[in-house]
């Protein structure tokens, strides 16, 4: 255990980009977390004397809001901190998703090929990559009343074939290198070889693809709500509070202004540690 | 070689039609009644009127059957929205998006290659540094947001271009800007990489050897040997310009076929979605196509592998 | 029966002095891979440098074309090459140099062209390079007669395709093809046969012994591999750990080795002739360390001769006589190799 922790202490230090992606992430996990506790106001509470507060940097601020307020004069401050709440869910819920049923696929996939369950698999991802990922992200959305559970599906859905081919390309090429026929020949079942032999061995493949597929997932749930398609309000979410702040902009940009700053600074923090992974997974670390 | 091309038409095409088919069954499991949002105060009685002449209450089987007959003899429906044939709404709004995607490609393939190459040759240094964050800045941004943010400063307090509707081609600049900028970053990156690939393989130091100078060898092996990865990334970044192309429209109202595609979804008007979609995968499904076939003109190698010209 | 045409020749084509190329990694590591180097070549002579791998050779090549990769920097040393110092000219001035007048052959065929060009695309620029203005005809005409001189007839076919669609030994020939499209002064050949296989190799080696026949040019060949040269070359030039430890014309080298590590390599050889002699003899230990090199001479602990003075000093390139050179405090001046094993 002590081992893992200098190894990933060292791997920290020779990438620096990769931990300042993770220190961010870090800081957004616990907003996640403790999100409610750490909202200086009620994020739903409006107070029409105080509407559209600047932020601290500016005169006329109140410095009970350090970030202002909206419209209607909720805190700024604590809807954002909502608002990374309800993005960080569902891209976790979505990416992971994705990943289980990309590795289930794949593995499934790789393991049959050539047969008929593969090639309709494989179809199956070559239909859905043949349609935009936003087009199949909106007829999705428009098939079901979004909230953030069908808003999470949705996007889990829309991304996993992505895993699923992956995982299946370095299936079929782990599937020839020796130690899966050692295995083989040693009697272990398909399950075992399924469960044992590749997972362990195709995880580090789709190890950098995560935190980049978690960046575009945020970007493209902040992109629907913003459309008024994915998250509805009473729910905040990042792109409601930009969509809110648009018809204020030319008067009260920063509402619109920060809130995508936030998400600018989360879709990096993923972006630069889903490069370093890359970067020393083809060095051959 | 013929037969390969033949082969991966075939593939794109049966591609084409499950996409029609999906589409097709996804769009009429969106609730939602067309019939009764074309009009929401009409009687009952007109709006059952309405669904027979849009022949929508026949079963989805019966429906598919009628429109594969349609297809078959050129007609791609009707709009119910738009009052006009979906060809019509196509052949309006088809040019719009393709002046926003070219202004975005070509520029984006230009200037990316130039900063990969400039980021690859000043490796380590400050300028590598700049490039490599702004690659990563780019591919980070949130499109929409920063399209609002740009409609603010330029065109609304600098006032230097348009900011929404298509009037003529100085309406596609600031769309197609930032449709590029992640196209750019990811170029750079790739064409970076690439290039402090090459320069380290034998043939570029036989080069060397052979009285090539050093700029010549650079330039003259190593970008051809990035045609590839960078036609590679193109294709595989199609779908999401496409994508974006939705959202940009959306935001600069520009009545292209991204903004098309996303009115025609909420007002559940089937046969442009359906129409629009599929033009959309076929674009997507040919450029592909065509990429996979110019791998075999670009590498030998792959040639060889497929069985020669 | 070349060696006696150009032995008489004396004019010197290549004088390498004291040249030292060392990487550069980390902050204060430094590899010594070439430390000191002295040799000269004659016109129309081919010198075979041999040594284990990391002992500086193919760095010693690199050196001469200046085309060492970073951290690797040249450190000092005059490479004399027709009367100029190339380490000396101007960046702009080797590039006409290289290719022209000293071509250099590499190792693996196959990563040696470029993948996406044809082979005439190659040669042609490998022409253009150096001769801008030179007419369609005139290009075609010089890479027929390269591509005939190592015996390829068929040179139209073999232009108009890509380097994948030969085998290893061919591409090996073209490659030769296209260093000699000048008639350079100088071949430098880098394991020119090493990832080869065996028959290839012999192939290999005709086609540059028919060469250098009809162009008369010299050469240096560099090898692990003492069938190499013994077969092929007039003089030849022991490397070990970044130097020179023996240098001498092959036959007396062959018979008579002066320097231990010599002995070693040569008893490491199998020969066919050598039936009932004893096992073959390996090298005990390893090379030093290049960035950690011993204080005394590098072989001595490898050395079953070594004494005391071995470990304290190191031993300088002496001249004894009859054209041969050897770095040792105590060379086996009577050494015959005859005795241990049957050589030729």
């Amino acid at each position: 255990m002590m081992d893992r922790i200098k190894k990933g202490l060292k791997f920290c230090k020779k990438n620096p980009g990769f931990t300042v992606g993770l220190v961010i992430i870090c800081i957004m996990l616990f907003i996640t977390l403790f999100a409610k506790q750490i909202c200086p106001h009620d994020p739903q509470l409006s107070d029409p004397k105080l509407k559209l507060l600047p932020p601290f940097w500016m005169e006329g601020s109140n410095p009970a809001y350090p970030l202002g307020t909206d419209y209607i004069g909720r805190d700024l401050l604590s809807r954002i901190f909502m608002g990374i709440q309800t993005s960080m869910m569902v891209a976790l819920g979505a990416v992971a998703g994705a990943v289980l049923i990309g590795i289930l696929v794949g593995i499934l996939s790789g393991l049959s090929y050539p047969g008929k369950v593969d090639t309709l698999l494989m179809r199956i991802t070559d239909i859905q990559m043949g349609i935009p990922f936003i087009v199949m992200v909106i007829i999705i959305v428009s098939l079901v009343n979004p909230t953030v559970g069908s808003c999470t599906v949705c996007l889990m859905l829309a991304t996993w074939p992505v895993y699923g081919r992956a995982i299946r390309s370095s299936v079929m090429i782990d599937k020839e290198i020796d130690y899966i026929a050692a295995g083989r020949t040693m009697g272990a079942s398909e399950y075992r070889i399924a469960t044992r032999y590749l997972g362990r061995n195709i995880l580090p493949g789709i190890l950098p693809v995560v935190p980049m597929d978690f960046s575009n997932v945020i970007l493209t749930e902040s992109c629907i709500s913003f459309m008024g398609l994915g998250i509805q309000p009473p729910t905040i979410s990042l792109g409601n509070i930009m969509a809110d702040g648009r018809n204020y902009i030319s008067t009260h940009w920063w509402i619109t202004g920060i809130a995508g700053l936030v998400i600018l600074i989360i879709a990096i923090a993923f972006t630069l540690m889903g490069d370093d992974l890359q970067k020393s997974m083809s060095s051959g670390n | 070689m013929f037969s390969t091309v033949v082969k991966r038409l075939l593939q794109g095409l049966l591609v084409l039609f499950a996409v029609m088919v999906l589409i097709f069954v996804l769009l009429r499991l969106i609730p939602g009644d067309p019939a009764r949002q074309m009009s929401t105060i009409a009687s009952e009685e007109a709006v059952q009127a309405l669904r027979h002449e849009m022949g929508i209450d026949k079963s989805i089987p019966e429906q598919f059957v009628n429109y594969c007959g349609n297809l078959l003899h050129g007609n791609l429906g009707y709009s119910w929205f738009q009052k006009t044939d979906v060809i019509n709404v196509i052949k309006m709004s088809w040019s719009k998006t393709a002046t926003e995607m070219m202004f975005a490609i070509v520029p984006a393939i230009i200037l990316g290659m130039v900063f990969g190459v400039l980021a690859a040759m000043y490796q380590h240094t400050w300028i590598d540094k700049f490039i490599s964050t702004c690659s990563i800045i780019e591919q980070s941004m949130p499109n929409y947001w920063i399209a609002i943010m740009l409609i603010q400063v330029i065109c609304s307090k600098l006032r230097l271009l348009p900011a929404s509707g298509y009037k003529d081609y100085t309406y596609a600049i600031l769309p197609a800007f930032i449709l590029a900028l992640p196209l750019i970053g990811i170029i750079a990156k790739n064409v970076r990489t690439n290039m402090l690939g090459s320069v380290g393989q034998d043939f570029v130091k036989a080069a060397k050897a052979r009285g090539v100078p050093g700029a010549a060898t650079l330039f003259g092996y190593a970008i051809r040997n990035s045609l590839i990865p960078i036609i590679t990334i193109i294709g595989g970044q199609l779908g999401g310009l496409l994508g974006n192309c939705i959202i940009i429209e959306y935001i600069f109202s520009i009545p292209g076929i991204g903004l098309h595609i996303l009115n025609a979804i909420l007002r559940r008007d089937y046969y442009l979605v359906q129409a629009l979609v599929m033009l959309v995968s076929a674009v997507f499904v040919i450029i592909n196509t065509a990429i996979d076939i110019s791998y075999l003109y670009l590498d030998p190698r792959i040639r060889k592998a497929q069985g020669g010209l | 029966m070349s060696e006696n045409n150009t032995a008489k020749n004396n004019e010197v084509i290549l004088e390498v002095k004291d040249i030292k190329t060392y990487f550069h990694i980390g902050k204060d590591r430094v590899i010594k891979a070439v430390d000191g180097v002295n040799f000269t070549l004659k016109k129309g002579r081919v010198l075979g440098i041999i040594g284990e791998s990391g002992s500086g050779k193919s760095v010693t090549s690199r050196t001469i074309m200046r085309i060492v990769d970073k951290p690797g920097v040249i450190e000092g040393g005059e490479v004399i090459f027709k009367g100029q110092d190339l380490l000396k000219v101007s960046e702009k001035e080797m590039t006409k140099i290289r290719g022209k007048q000293i071509s250099l052959i590499f190792q693996d065929p196959t990563t040696s062209f470029n993948p996406y060009m044809t082979i005439g695309a190659q040669m042609k620029q490998a022409y253009k390079v150096h001769e801008k203005g030179a007419s369609k005809e005139e290009v075609l005409e010089k890479c027929r007669v390269a591509l005939k001189l190592v015996g390829i007839n068929n040179w139209e076919e073999v232009m108009g395709k890509y380097p994948c669609e030969f085998s290893a030994g061919f591409r090996q020939r073209i490659f030769i093809a296209m260093a000699m499209i000048f008639n350079p002064d100088l071949l430098i050949a880098d394991e020119p046969t090493t990832s080869l296989g065996i028959t290839i190799q012999a192939e290999i080696i005709q086609a540059l012994t028919e060469v250098k026949e009809k162009v008369g040019n010299s050469i240096i060949i560099i090898t692990h591999d003492f069938g190499v040269v013994s077969q092929f070359s007039d003089d030849i030039f022991v490397m070990y750990a970044g130097r020179c430890v023996e240098s001498s014309p092959k036959k007396d080298l062959l018979l008579h080795p002066h320097h231990p590590y010599t002995i070693g390599l040569i008893r490491s050889v199998p020969l066919l002739e050598a039936r009932k002699t004893k096992r073959l003899k390996s090298i005990p230990g390893f090379p030093p360390d290049m960035a950690n090199p011993p204080k005394g001479c590098a072989f001595a602990s490898r050395c079953e001769w070594a004494k005391e003075k071995c470990f304290q000093e190191q031993p300088e390139l002496r001249d004894c006589g009859d054209d041969r050179k050897v770095a040792c405090h105590y060379p086996l001046m009577d050494y015959n190799t005859s005795d241990d094993t049957k050589v030729e």
